[in-house]
């Protein structure tokens, strides 16, 4: 078999001398910083060439100085607890009800073909378009946020868990039935860890949509967040520190998602396993 | 033995030492499936028996209906006529006397090879501990011995399929069913597997129910071989292979061997 093959065989040293200088970590980690740093001048220049007014498009510079500005005076960071707490809990909240009920569905043809046509629906209404009502119902602090962020993040889930749990391998299936296996140790056994892999890409698709949630929420009203914040800047023209909070939202994003997708892969350990290994 | 037709073929010998009792039994067996024109018939009237610690092959072309059979006589799913007696009692669904082998080696692929052969342990609700000895030594004998902190990804198919054996064997299961167990493999692999099997086997002392289309190797493994015919599949004709055991590679270049393959190659075509 190939496997063994690719075990046996020597290691191609030619292949690794060959590498080109950007493949090699600090190839890339300078290239990285490289195109980065030409953005930045290339930024600078349109603005200063250009005659713009940093209302309309600050400088990286001036970014960058509001951004230590308002974080060291503790300004940024407290705007972001907050709605990193909205999207954490509205997150979870969201998550586990749509796993919830996306076993409870998957179990039975009945509650299928009942809950069908409105879990359609609900899908295809824009779930921000509730944030008004949301505000109305619920007021200007965290819980409309927290509601918001979690219908968004709730679909996902349903649909990925019905997926997952209903498309398990029929020959595995088998198997277990073959082993006089209950239905609870089928589903136990075979149905939720085949469905794992499934429930997590809706995991991770549900963590992106939890900070755009929690952010639409604040804009609609809000006194804290990083997303009042926004649009309290637009009112005082503060465009650099509403760039300053773009930095913010895009870092507390890229950690979210890489926070995923370490657990993704702590969790399915073996299907990082290279064949062969 | 008596065939569909009616005829009888030479009455059946004493094949072994020990004495045998009927351990499945097919009573005028039928199946038939609703297809897009009607009824079709896979199976028809098919008398068996199978004596205790036999291995019966059970060769046909595909979709004579071959695995159909393995799936009734394992009460995988019921018969349109007849019946399966196991010890003189029908059954209508599987046991933890059976174990399986299936086509492909439908391993749980989240499960490390150890974990994947104590699955009928968990099943049955016994504890892991105590068996983890003897999934190792099933391991040690099919030269598995390294792999069991394995991932089933990271083994060849023949490998894979070895790791299904050892799952099936670990309860020491009184009758093996297995479904065309080798037939992803090369020919190579796939005698090297009818060594292991045979030596697996004959120191079970279970039951051994074996599908195939490859004559050599039904040939090679049985006590006797059952020919189906085909749409329907009905027992063409009965084969007793009294070769005598251990059966090595290179008894399949003997001449009884051969003439053998070629008996059940022009029964298979005729």
């Amino acid at each position: 078999m190939t496997v063994i093959e690719a075990a046996t065989s020597a290691p191609d040293d030619e292949d690794v001398v060959r590498r080109p200088w950007y493949s090699t970590s600090a190839g890339r980690t300078s290239l990285t910083i490289l195109v980065f740093a030409a953005v930045l001048a290339l930024w600078t220049a349109y603005v200063r060439i250009m005659g713009l007014s940093p209302l309309v498009l600050p400088t990286p510079y001036a970014v960058w100085q509001s951004l230590v500005e308002n974080t060291t005076n503790g300004h940024l960071p407290m705007h972001a607890w907050t709605t990193l707490t909205e999207i954490i809990l509205g997150f979870l909240l969201g998550s586990a009800l749509g796993i919830a009920l996306g076993v409870i569905t998957s179990q039975s043809e009945l509650m299928r073909t009942i809950l069908g046509p409105y879990i359609l629906a609900s899908q295809a209404m824009p779930k921000l378009a509730l944030a008004p009502i949301m505000v109305v119902w619920l007021g200007f602090g965290i819980a409309p946020k927290v509601v918001i962020t979690a219908l968004v993040c709730f679909f996902p889930l349903l649909e990925n868990t019905i997926i997952g749990l209903t498309s398990t391998n029929s020959y595995q299936l088998e198997l277990f039935r073959a082993l006089t296996a209950a239905g609870w140790q089928t589903f136990l056994k075979l149905r939720i860890p085949s469905a794992l892999p499934v429930i997590f890409a809706g995991l991770r698709v549900a963590i992106t949509l939890a900070v755009v949630g929690a952010v639409v929420g604040e804009y609609v009203g809000a006194n804290k967040g990083l997303g009042a914040l926004v649009i309290v800047t637009q009112g005082s023209f503060d465009t650099p520190l509403m760039f300053a909070i773009f930095v913010y939202l895009t870092v507390i994003g890229i950690l979210l998602y890489k926070i995923m997708e370490w657990l993704e892969s702590t969790f399915f350990a073996w299907r990082y396993i290279k064949r062969g290994d | 033995m008596r065939v569909a037709s009616g005829l009888r073929t030479e009455p059946l010998r004493a094949v072994g030492p020990r004495a045998r009792r009927t351990k499945i039994h097919f009573q005028g067996l039928s199946k038939s499936f609703s297809t897009l024109t009607g009824r079709t018939l896979v199976l028809d009237g098919i008398e068996l028996e199978i004596p205790e610690g036999e291995f019966v092959s059970i060769l046909g072309e595909s979709g004579c209906g071959k695995t159909t059979l393995l799936r009734i006589a394992a009460g995988l799913i019921a018969p349109s006529r007849g019946k399966v007696l196991i010890e003189g009692q029908q059954i209508s669904k599987p046991t933890r006397e059976m174990g399986f082998v299936f086509q492909q080696s439908v391993l749980l692929e989240w499960r490390t090879v150890m974990e994947n052969i104590l699955l009928p342990i968990e099943i049955f609700r016994l504890d892991p501990k105590d068996y983890q000895q003897k999934a190792r030594e099933l391991l040690t004998m099919m030269g598995l011995g390294h792999a069991e902190a394995h991932y089933p990804i990271q083994l060849s198919g023949g490998m894979q399929q070895r790791v299904a054996i050892a799952r099936a064997l670990i309860m020491a299961p009184s009758m093996l069913f297995m479904d065309e167990p080798f037939g992803a493999l090369d020919a190579i692999t796939r005698e090297q597997m009818n060594m292991e099997l045979q030596r697996i086997w004959s120191m079970s002392g279970s039951t051994a129910l074996f599908i195939t289309h490859d004559i050599a190797e039904a040939a090679f493994l049985s006590d006797r071989v059952v020919v189906l015919a085909s749409r329907p599949g009905r027992i063409k004709k009965i084969f007793e292979v009294d070769l005598p055991r251990p059966r090595l590679p290179e008894h399949r270049f003997d001449e009884r061997f051969v003439s053998l393959c070629k008996e059940m190659k022009q029964c298979m075509t005729s």
